[in-house]
């Protein structure tokens, strides 16, 4: 078996024989690397943020379904090949580490900056949270520093729409001591102020992103269990048929916490995230049709949606989960959780998406709405594995409209899994007369699901609390499903919840509401 | 370095100089450069010796059970299993107990387990999974017996830890018995609020090392070193002078680790006694959450008699604290309670008794506030069902039932007077700051118009009694080592958890000495240093050991001063007064010739040669205070810190959620030591209380599981939840008499402001009544989840 390594802090680390579920929290900390804290070990509190430097996604490319080799695009002038992203060291598994680049607050104070005072040794986020009250205990403020370091470089957050760019920032780390006044302030502060131009040059991190980019090794890790990672989604689903015992991962951020919350160990694992077939790791837009590959990560489509198209997606990405889950997490493995509330399973169901199932014969097709078989059951085979999601993001008629409408409700705005979630998607016609409805709830029933009856009740409606389909719609919304009772709410509550969303968005959307 | 402005320091007049040099700066944290850089150590961070052992506790599967049988036979045969814990293993006393003596540490046949999670054995690894998967092959039997979940079940069963405690002013019967004659309302109410998780991101974690001879050293993230030192000592059957507790710093603790670190040291040295290997009991977070203690969930049972103008008459208050299955602190936080359920308003007739009920959870601990948070928030509970039941406004209502003025309406129903009373200025104060008038006229005019989104606004108070309610236990000592080349080392009882203690402290000592702040190193909380530490707790930290240290440092200076002034006397001129030397800035000078300067550090030289001790502890009580808890009267508090805070939020009708959109504070932390210090605990506390009072919720399951155990359940503010606009000030010109520099304690009271959001979510609430009615009753739960908030909402609109 050839060496396989990491980049830790710029020095290389070997990975031969080390069990594939170690995570890389665990791995830093017994190399002595203590500043990386474990906080909870599930992905809810960040104090294990650590950064890790990553291609760019790739251009959109048009197209792909007939897998032909498309033309390569020029790279934006702006973009860089590299990105730093923000990660949950406690979810990312040894088995996914050959050939990446990894930071941990370690090796981010010197920054070779010329400007900087040479004893000091402070990058400008640790210097900013240091000096102004942003660590109190300071158990969580290495995470801090990592994710602000991440920022620092990243102009994804500089063209945020937010009106609360610090918090947005933060919000994937928890402290309990500062109440975050500082630590927004530096984050609002200091985002993507490491590309402004001029500086960029004389931080050593900076001139990085030009620097060859690291790029998944698939390479086989392990000992007495073996994590495959295989480049190619012909090899993957090879080895899915002919080893079905093997745990699928792509970014882990759910098995991660099985791993380190739930103490499973598996026979074998099997990575998708070395996979670099465009169907499965990119995204593409082409006649109206949006193809979204299983692998790509929650963070590159929202890069992707970012100049529009899929509207219930891009409303919904902000909520989901923290920004160190959403550069980790992937489209696919979302669905894949077959997770009754699933933030984003909703928005698929209402945009009507097709899941592309690939097996040893090809690809099949199978609609969102009959993917999820029962409680976290799906249709994809033992032998095949989820490629891609194609959606008809076709506009609304002539002079008509296309409401898109999401909400999450949690017991807190961020980083929090829904009580229920809707997702709206009600196409008007000229006079708001409701053309086609697809009303999709998380955390309603056993699955994903839409409420069809009231969806049929929407057609022919004039789309305004008071009209009479509407009123027929809502009453049959509210005796659609039966919801359970769990610690996030009670059934009553959930029950309300139902109608609720279907008001909340009447009253911004409907006719004649001056939202 | 430069001068801070000059201040008044009527705390301290002993002090000869009236302008300090380092105390009241705003100085970052004493770690703070080591936090940004991950230097910072944390006790799971040490580095552990060669075949260290990590310990993983076998835990109770029922909230109430007889146990039969544990069986370790499988555990022990497991790889990497080196022995598992029991109840036979403890040379001393099974017991963790910090008063009374019910907290077994192990369980074993015949033993009751009280509590869902309760551990009963421990089993030791040469790895953490080691440990754990031979702990799930440890094989308890169980007689399941029924279990108390609900406070109210265990008051009507009368299953309680103790006696009822009772606080009376005036005839509270009385003026029950005459109120329906003289035209007062008389209004009733029963208010639950629930428990709350510390959260500390850093887990609870004891290292032990069998020092010679059986001696242990115990490495622990604890807030009350001396109390571990104490239980690890009883455990193993030791004397106290056998077991050294360090505590570097902490992650962060707000009151649960001052008890509750106890156990898990113990288990550590009992495993380390037994093996001869050190040996680490980290908890991982849900362990942390599933064994450990909470805020106390509280039933406040209440009649309130007021006048027809809003003047409260009085009060007649039931306080029972869900205790959980052992008593812990519980009685005092009960206390604090029923000391705080006045909160900042005149009741000329009160009776407040309380009891700690006995439950098969958790046992509830000290949290920030230690009770203080459940009685100001049964306060504005009724304050608010009071006022709406006359209807008037509960802001009305407030403002004219505020202590003011001297004697009776400035004295609390224990018999406290409150003196300098500044609730009054502070209350006056932030609303003119905060536009509360001009705000609220534009909500109501707002919330007229209808809609799903309605505003609310609400001001609330907080006056906060500042000292150990145990009186003895307002103590501190210190130890100052100066070393002969100038440089400081400062010891002190107090733990570091985030609070900026050891910053305040180096300050201290560095004014006193006359030296820079980079002359002091601040040690690690060590047992071996200053013994017979008080917990850091009751916002005490800076008071008392601030008290000390200035003590040491000013015999030290003392001693300095004389070889000072031979180094400053000219030669053939006369002799300078020690009284004229000055010290500052790591120099010392004549005050008549302040161009004249020999450094700190050639003056400690000197002191060496002229054989001068250059160590000395200090000692600091708080003088004059008293309570007797037989009668309930008293001088139980130093002082009081103020504060008060306006929230407006926004209410979503249809789904409950709520979102902060201003919050304007304005506290008083008197002549603040560390103003970057002190905001930050204002803001660190306001942001707790408001996660206590919206989105905390502990869930219990009907077999007493604790279902929220980790954040992806239990939910504490983020940064996305704190208010968009948020204006923090600290009341000026407000030196404290008698306490250091003229300082408050500043740990806990901001953490009560966070009721605000409560208030002002129920200023929302009520809006939702149909059209120009005004409810007589806004009943909304704490904590005000978004099902609470529809449940209220619901409940308004009839």
């Amino acid at each position: 078996m050839r060496s396989v390594s990491f980049l830790l802090n710029g020095e290389f680390v070997d990975l031969e024989g080390t069990d594939p579920h170690v995570t890389l929290l665990d791995l830093v900390r017994d190399r002595g690397l203590t500043g990386t804290k474990e906080g909870c070990a599930e992905g809810d509190c960040g104090a294990c943020t650590v950064v890790v430097r990553e291609p760019t996604p790739s251009p959109h490319r048009p197209l792909i379904e007939t897998r032909l080799d498309p033309p390569p695009l020029p790279a934006k002038d702006s973009e860089r090949p590299s990105v730093y992203r923000a990660i949950n060291g406690c979810l990312a598994l040894a088995a996914q580490l050959p050939g990446t680049e990894v930071w941990t607050v370690e090796g981010v104070g010197d920054t070779g900056h010329a400007g900087g005072r040479a004893e000091s040794q402070l990058h400008p986020v640790q210097e900013a949270i240091a000096t102004t009250g942003g660590s109190q205990c300071g158990f969580c403020t290495p995470g801090f520093v990592m994710t602000m370091f991440a920022s620092y470089y990243s102009p994804l957050v500089t063209d945020a729409q937010s009106v609360d760019p610090g918090g947005e920032v933060l919000a994937g780390n928890l402290c309990r001591c500062t109440g975050y006044r500082a630590l927004r302030s530096v984050a609002a502060l200091t985002s993507g102020a490491g590309l402004v131009e001029g500086s960029e040059h004389a931080d050593r991190f900076a001139s990085r992103l030009h620097d060859p980019v690291p790029g998944a090794v698939p390479a086989e890790l392990g000992s007495a269990v073996v994590a495959y990672r295989p480049s190619t989604l012909a090899e993957a689903i090879a080895r899915r048929a002919s080893e079905p015992g093997l745990r699928v991962i792509a970014g882990a951020t759910d098995v991660g916490v099985e791993v380190t919350r739930g103490f499973k160990r598996y026979p074998g694992i099997l990575s998708l995230d070395a996979i670099t077939d465009p169907i499965f790791s990119s995204c593409s837009r082409a006649e109206g049709t949006v193809t979204i590959g299983a692998g790509v990560t929650m963070t590159a489509l929202e890069d992707f949606l970012r100049d529009g198209g899929v509207p219930l997606a891009g409303q919904m990405l902000p909520w989901f989960a923290s920004r160190q889950i959403r550069n980790r997490a992937t489209v696919g493995g979302n669905l894949m959780t077959a997770s009754p509330i699933g933030d984003m399973s909703p928005v698929w169901l209402a945009h009507d998406a097709v899941a592309l199932i690939g097996g040893l014969s090809g690809i099949r097709e199978v609609r969102v709405a009959d993917f999820f078989t029962g409680y976290r059951q799906t249709a994809v085979g033992a032998d095949e594995l989820l490629v891609a999601l194609r959606i008809d993001d076709s506009v609304a008629p002539p002079r008509g409209r296309r409401v898109a409408w999401v909400r999450k409700v949690a017991r807190r705005d961020r980083v929090d899994i829904s009580a229920v979630a809707g997702a709206f998607l009600v196409v008007l016609d000229d006079r708001g007369t409701v053309v086609s409805a697809r009303l999709a709830y998380g955390g309603v029933a056993a699955t994903p699901v839409r409420a069809l009856g009231a969806e049929d009740a929407l057609i022919g409606a004039v789309w305004r609390a008071g009209d009479g389909g509407v009123r027929d719609a809502r009453a049959l919304l509210g005796s659609a499903f039966a919801p359970l009772s769990d610690h996030r709410g009670s059934a009553s509550y959930r029950q309300r919840l139902i109608t609720g969303l279907f008001d909340a968005c009447l009253s911004e959307t409907g006719i004649g509401s001056d939202r | 370095m430069h001068a801070s402005p000059r201040r008044e320091l009527e705390a301290t007049g002993e002090m000869p100089d009236t302008v300090t040099r380092v105390v009241g700066r705003p100085t970052p944290h004493e770690s703070a450069r080591l936090h940004v850089t991950g230097q910072a150590r944390y006790t799971d961070d040490l580095p552990l010796p060669p075949g260290s052992l990590h310990g993983w506790p076998v835990t109770s599967a029922h909230a109430h059970a007889l146990i039969r049988v544990v069986d370790v036979s499988e555990a022990s045969a497991t790889p990497g299993v080196v022995t598992v814990l029991t109840r036979e293993d403890v040379p001393g006393e099974n017991n963790s107990g910090p008063l009374r003596h019910d907290e077994p540490l192990f369980l074993g046949a015949g033993d009751v387990a009280t509590y869902h999670g309760q551990p009963v054995a421990w089993v030791l690894g040469t790895s953490v999974d080691a440990a754990r998967q031979g702990a799930s092959r440890v094989v308890v039997t169980y007689e399941k017996l029924d279990a108390i979940l609900d406070p109210a079940d265990a008051i009507r069963l009368g299953s309680v830890h103790t006696d009822p405690q009772w606080i009376r002013r005036g005839d509270v019967d009385a003026v029950l018995a005459g109120a329906g004659e003289a035209g007062h309302a008389v209004v009733s109410g029963e208010f639950r609020m629930g428990a709350q998780d510390h959260f500390p991101l850093e887990t609870h974690v004891s290292v032990a090392l069998t020092d010679e001879d059986g001696r242990m050293m115990v490495h622990s993230s604890t807030q009350h070193p001396s109390e571990t030192q104490a239980i690890v000592a009883h455990a193993l059957g030791l004397s106290l002078n056998e077991v050294v507790v360090q505590c570097v710093r902490m992650g962060g603790g707000f009151g649960g680790k001052e008890t509750q670190a106890n156990a898990w040291a113990a288990v550590a040295a009992i495993g380390a006694r037994k093996t001869g290997r050190a040996v680490k009991v980290r908890l991982d977070r849900d362990r942390h959450m599933i064994l450990t203690g909470k805020r106390h969930p509280f039933v406040a049972r209440y009649r309130v008699v007021v006048g027809r103008s809003g003047d409260l008459r009085a009060l007649d208050l039931e306080l029972y604290a869900d205790g959980g299955w052992s008593l812990d602190l519980s009685d005092a936080v009960l206390g604090r309670a029923m000391f705080h359920s006045d909160n900042g308003y005149f009741f000329p007739a009160m009776r407040v008794r309380g009891q700690v009920l006995k439950t098969h959870k958790t046992s509830q601990t000290a949290f920030r506030g230690f009770g203080g948070p459940q009685g100001v928030a049964v306060a504005e509970e009724i304050i608010d069902c009071a006022a709406r039941a006359i209807g008037m406004d509960p802001h009305d209502v407030r403002t004219r039932n505020l202590y003011r003025g001297s004697g009776e309406t400035n004295t609390t129903h224990y018999g406290q007077e409150i003196g300098d009373n500044r609730l009054v200025t502070i209350w006056e104060g932030v609303q003119e700051s905060g536009e509360f008038i001009s705000r609220r006229e534009a909500i109501r005019t707002a919330n007229a118009r209808g809609g799903g989104i309605r505003r609310g606004i609400a001001v609330t108070p907080v006056k906060f009694g500042i000292s150990f309610t145990t009186t003895f236990l307002n103590q501190a000592g210190a130890l100052v080592l100066i070393y002969s080349d100038g440089s400081v080392q400062v010891n002190h009882g107090g733990t570091e958890m985030g609070q900026g203690l050891q910053v305040k402290m180096a300050q201290v000592a560095a004014e006193v000495l006359g030296v820079r702040l980079t002359s002091i190193r601040m040690m690690p909380t060590r047992t071996d240093k200053v013994p017979n530490t008080s917990a850091t707790a009751a916002s005490s930290g800076s008071d008392l050991n601030g008290g000390a240290v200035r003590d040491a440092c000013l015999t030290l200076r003392g001693r300095l001063a004389p070889v000072a002034a031979q180094l400053l006397t000219a030669p053939g001129a006369p002799a300078v007064h020690v009284d004229d030397v000055d010290f500052g800035d790591g120099q010392v000078w004549v005050r008549s010739r302040p161009d004249h300067r020999v450094t700190f550090a050639s003056v400690v030289r000197a002191a060496y040669l002229a054989r001068v001790g250059l160590s000395s502890t200090g000692y600091y009580r708080t003088p004059g205070i008293w309570f007797d808890k037989a009668s309930g009267r008293g001088k139980p508090f130093h002082y009081y810190a103020c504060g008060a805070a306006i929230a407006e939020v926004e209410v979503d009708g249809f789904t409950g959620q709520v979102r902060v959109l201003r919050v304007d504070i304005l506290h008083d932390v008197g002549s603040s030591l560390n103003p970057l210090i002190d905001a930050g605990q204002v803001e660190g506390g306001f942001i707790q209380g408001m996660g206590w009072v919206t989105m905390e919720e502990v869930v219990w399951g009907s077999d007493g599981r604790m279902l929220t155990h980790a954040p992806s359940t239990y939910k504490i503010p983020a940064s996305t939840d704190v208010p968009a606009d948020w204006r923090v000030s600290l009341l000026p010109r407000a030196a404290q008499p008698g306490v250091i520099y003229g300082s408050k304690a500043v740990g806990e009271p901001p953490f009560m402001l966070g009721l605000s959001v409560r208030e002002a979510i129920r200023d929302a609430v009520a809006s939702f009544a149909p059209r120009g009615s005004y409810p007589e009753r806004v009943a909304l739960a704490l904590p005000a989840t978004g099902e609470a908030i529809l449940d209220a909402i619901d409940a308004v609109r009839g």
